[in-house]
């Protein structure tokens, strides 16, 4: 006897339908299993096997041969555990075709029977409503990331038996209810905030406006000043996530594996991969073209500590990614584009030992040391950072003081307003913020007063900055004038962006 | 250039490397005139060591000749030897003169009426960077030649105010006098060639920078100039050994007196202790050699100060005698950061504070 099942396969961060056909007949007792199974899957069927038993079904009699169809598609991973079982016990007849009918099946299955979680269930249940799947069932570790999901009918299973039961109409599960993601928005709590920095004024500021631009942000500092804990607060102070931004970063956390039974995500992602991270680990890419920390990092910050002592082709690999916005990788057994939107943050020390510019402690580098320190970060990666922020060494006696610091609530408030300004102004051209302004918009857009004007010159001159740096201060005193309300571009607002390109300066190496 | 056959050999025995300079002038003692190297190579295998002894004999060519006479004149370098009426009288008389000077630019300005060496270390301050300029500048506009090694730091800042004060400077190489090290530098050694100053080096074109030839070449710093100053340094900094050079060289030495406990002052302050004449403006330079000087310019720090409202003033006086950081500053001031940072920029541009590593400030005028 036939019978199918319908299940879902993961490629990227979208899912594909799998029919998971089982056919019973008679004949030496046997279980094939086709249809191009990678190892986990091809392991499923001892999985299955036990499973059965151990919820207390005999496993059936005669040959047994399991086809995942489309049969040229590679699948993957131990989600077809449950429609397997599940396709074993109708095609032995113990549950009714017609039960299945619009509805799909993923969890893999312990020995015991119970279901365990598995990757990329969000991705999965999307396209298959998408699809028009009506009813899906999923294993119950995996509910909170689909809670949000409106349109199908989601159904937690926590065990084989379970599923045998609601689909036989015996006990049947209760659909999940769906929460709505402003609810999700007011239950979260923050690990870090804004208020736990003390001092850092000037560099508070400075994230203040990266925030607001969405500019990418380089911090020199010595160590121990804090520019990890302040890269931390950076996506507290982001405007909160649009439902579909949540549901897009969900995504491809929730393919990655990342999930471990979370909700949606409602707080910006702040990656930090190591410095001697690869760039398949950076970009994206294995076998199975997984998403790398750039995508984990998508509509959130991604925090290189420590630039210099990253490698250089992988900083290098970084720059098309952050041009385009998404990564396609190409492997031998599939092809994926991830979406990589990501305010870049980046931390170093301001030279090897880590003390120049301190007061307190003497720098032993010699210049060519700090040169060369210096000259591993990639010139053009260099070029795609709008502002370099100096950070200060807090003396102990400012850590212990507890004057009160403005919270990143208060800081969240500014950074909407100036972002509510900037896509009033920048309705319907496709640009998000000021940071992804071009050449042309900035003509367009960056309008100076005179005197601002012939300020910026002189800073050029006097500061023999280049045309870059030029573009670069431009596009920080839009952000600055959209936080003041201003319409054009003043000479404060110049003045204060030419305070943060710190290496531009000559006596920096 | 034409050159006589005494010194193309002159040049062509001091060109060659591991001969030092003590060894140059008893080759002299022991053959009379380089020519005789030249034909008679044996006797100096008692004076040199056995590499030095394999390089003159292998430069023992037309071939060398060519390639070294080429490469000055392709690079613009002169040579002056040491018996040469236009060799500056003042590093004749120092133990261990050169034996030839390698010029690029200028050699006039060697034999300079009045000429100071100005050095110090490679990492100075702001107060000294500033020191250091300033006083160069005041030394050349009363025409003095500012002689230094073009290195980073104070030597960099002596060579650009002296430049700015509008007398041509002398720059002592410790590689070719075409090569400049460290190439950052590049940019002031191109205005000391086009200003009328000149780079030299006793080392002839081609030679890299080595370690051991900056000591060396810091004897050449002190021994062309009247006198000299150290502004920054610590005791180790190697301007302390261009200072010993003045010493043994009877040169005046003046020293820049800074804090007890900055390790920035070390040095000049040593100096001080073991009887240097302490320096805080170009006055006691002048005074002790009784050169003239024209009167400073009236005071131009309350001209740039008239037009400031008096939030910048208060700024300004606070940075005047010390270096504040952009924290401290706004905790002081009570405003808030973007104003204090466009009010910083402001001042910056108009060259009344400056800004350093650290995001520290100090006002400079």
């Amino acid at each position: 006897m036939l019978s199918v099942v319908l299940s879902y396969g993961l490629s990227g961060i979208e899912g594909f339908p799998v029919r998971v056909e089982v056919n019973l007949s008679r004949g030496i007792t046997q279980f094939e299993l086709v249809g191009l199974p990678d190892a986990a899957v091809k392991e499923s069927r001892e999985r299955v096997r036990t499973a059965l038993k151990n919820s207390g079904f005999s496993f059936p009699e005669g040959r047994l041969t399991v086809n995942l169809a489309p049969a040229d598609m590679k699948k993957e991973g131990p989600a077809f555990d449950l429609p397997m079982a599940v396709g074993i016990l109708s095609a032995s007849g113990g549950i009714l075709p017609e039960a299945m009918r619009d509805t799909a099946l993923l969890g893999e299955l312990s020995l015991d029977g119970s279901v365990r979680p598995v990757r990329g269930v969000l991705p999965m249940t999307i396209s298959a409503r998408e699809q028009g799947v009506k009813r899906i069932l999923v294993p119950a570790a995996n509910a909170g990331e689909v809670r949000c999901i409106e349109g199908i009918d989601i159904y937690p299973v926590e065990s084989l038996r379970a599923a045998f039961s609601h689909l036989r109409g015996e006990t049947p599960i209760d659909r999940l209810e769906t929460v709505e993601y402003r609810q999700l928005l007011g239950e979260r709590t923050p690990q870090v905030d804004f208020s736990h920095v003390k001092g850092q004024k000037s560099a508070k500021r400075a994230l203040e406006i990266a925030a607001a631009g969405g500019h990418n942000v380089i911090m020199i500092g010595p160590p121990g000043s804090g520019k990890t804990l302040m890269a931390r607060c950076v996506p507290t102070i982001l405007p909160d996530m649009t439902f579909e931004e949540a549901l897009e970063t969900t995504r491809i956390h929730s393919a990655a594996g990342l999930m471990d039974g979370g909700t949606l995500l409602v707080e910006r992602p702040f990656r930090t991969p190591h410095h001697t991270a690869s760039s398949v680990s950076l970009i994206g890419g294995g076998v199975h073209a997984t998403p790398g920390e750039i995508s984990k990092a998508h509509n959130g910050v991604l925090f290189l500590d420590e630039l210099p002592e990253y490698k250089r082709d992988v900083l290098e690999a970084l720059r098309q990614p952050m041009e385009d916005g998404f990564v396609t990788i190409t492997r031998v057994n599939a092809q994926s584009t991830y979406p990589s939107q990501f305010m870049l943050i980046c931390s170093m020390n301001p030279c090897p030992c880590g003390n120049y510019g301190s007061r307190t402690q003497p720098c032993r580098c010699s210049q060519a040391d700090i040169r060369r320190y210096l000259n591993r970060i990639s010139g053009p990666l260099l070029d795609r950072i709008d502002l370099h922020i100096e950070i200060e060494s807090i003396p102990p006696e400012r850590i212990a003081d507890d004057t009160l610091e403005e919270s990143s609530e208060a800081i969240r408030e500014r950074v909407e307003t100036a972002r509510a300004v900037q896509r009033r102004r920048y309705a319907g051209r496709g640009i998000q913020c000021n940071a992804r302004l071009d050449a042309r918009s900035i003509t367009e857009f960056c309008r100076m007063k005179p005197d601002a004007r012939k300020m910026l010159m002189k800073a050029c001159d006097t500061m023999k900055l280049s045309n870059r740096a030029f573009t670069r201060i431009l596009k920080v005193s839009r952000t600055i004038a959209d936080m003041a309300d201003s319409d054009m571009i003043e000479l404060a607002h110049v003045a204060e962006a030419v305070q943060y390109r710190t290496l531009d300066r000559k006596y920096w190496g | 250039m034409f050159y006589t056959d005494q010194q193309k050999y002159w040049i062509w025995l001091s060109s060659i490397r591991g001969v030092s300079t003590s060894q140059f002038y008893q080759l002299i003692n022991e053959y009379g005139e380089p020519g005789y190297v030249w034909d008679q190579l044996i006797l100096a295998r008692h004076i040199l060591a056995p590499a030095a002894y394999r390089h003159l004999k292998e430069a023992r060519s037309q071939d060398y000749l060519d390639e070294l006479f080429g490469q000055m004149e392709e690079s613009d370098v002169t040579a002056i030897t040491q018996p040469d009426d236009d060799y500056p009288d003042r590093l004749r008389s120092i133990p261990e003169a050169p034996p030839t000077l390698f010029v690029r630019g200028n050699r006039e300005v060697l034999n300079a009426e009045k000429a100071f060496a100005i050095v110090g270390s490679r990492k100075i301050t702001v107060d000294g960077a500033r020191f250091t300029e300033r006083i160069a500048e005041r030394l050349a506009e009363n025409g003095v030649c500012v002689v230094s090694g073009l290195a980073f730091g104070a030597d960099r800042k002596a060579h650009e105010g002296c430049l700015n004060g509008g007398s041509p400077t002398i720059a002592v190489l410790a590689s070719g006098p075409e090569i400049v090290y460290p190439r950052e530098n590049e940019d002031v050694a191109a205005r000391i060639y086009e200003e009328g100053g000149a780079l030299l080096s006793e080392y002839r074109p081609g030679t890299k920078p080595a370690t051991h030839h900056f000591p060396a070449r810091n004897r050449i710093i002190s021994g062309l100039a009247d006198g000299v100053l150290m502004t920054e340094g610590t005791a180790r900094s190697g301007a302390m050994i261009t200072m010993n050079y003045a010493r043994v060289q009877n040169r005046p030495r003046f020293a820049v007196p800074g804090s007890v406990y900055a390790a920035s002052s070390e040095g000049p302050n040593q100096l001080l202790v073991e009887g240097a004449l302490p320096c805080i403006s170009e006055k006691q330079v002048f005074d002790y050699f009784g050169w003239k000087r024209v009167e400073e310019p009236a005071d131009m720090a309350a001209d740039a100060l008239d037009g400031l409202d008096e939030t910048s003033c208060k700024l300004v006086e606070i940075l005047k005698f010390e270096e504040k950081s952009f924290d401290e500053l706004a905790n002081i001031m009570k405003i808030s950061p973007s104003s204090l940072n466009s009010l910083l920029t402001i001042l910056e541009m108009q060259g009344i504070i400056r800004q350093s590593a650290g995001r520290l400030y100090r006002a400079i005028i």
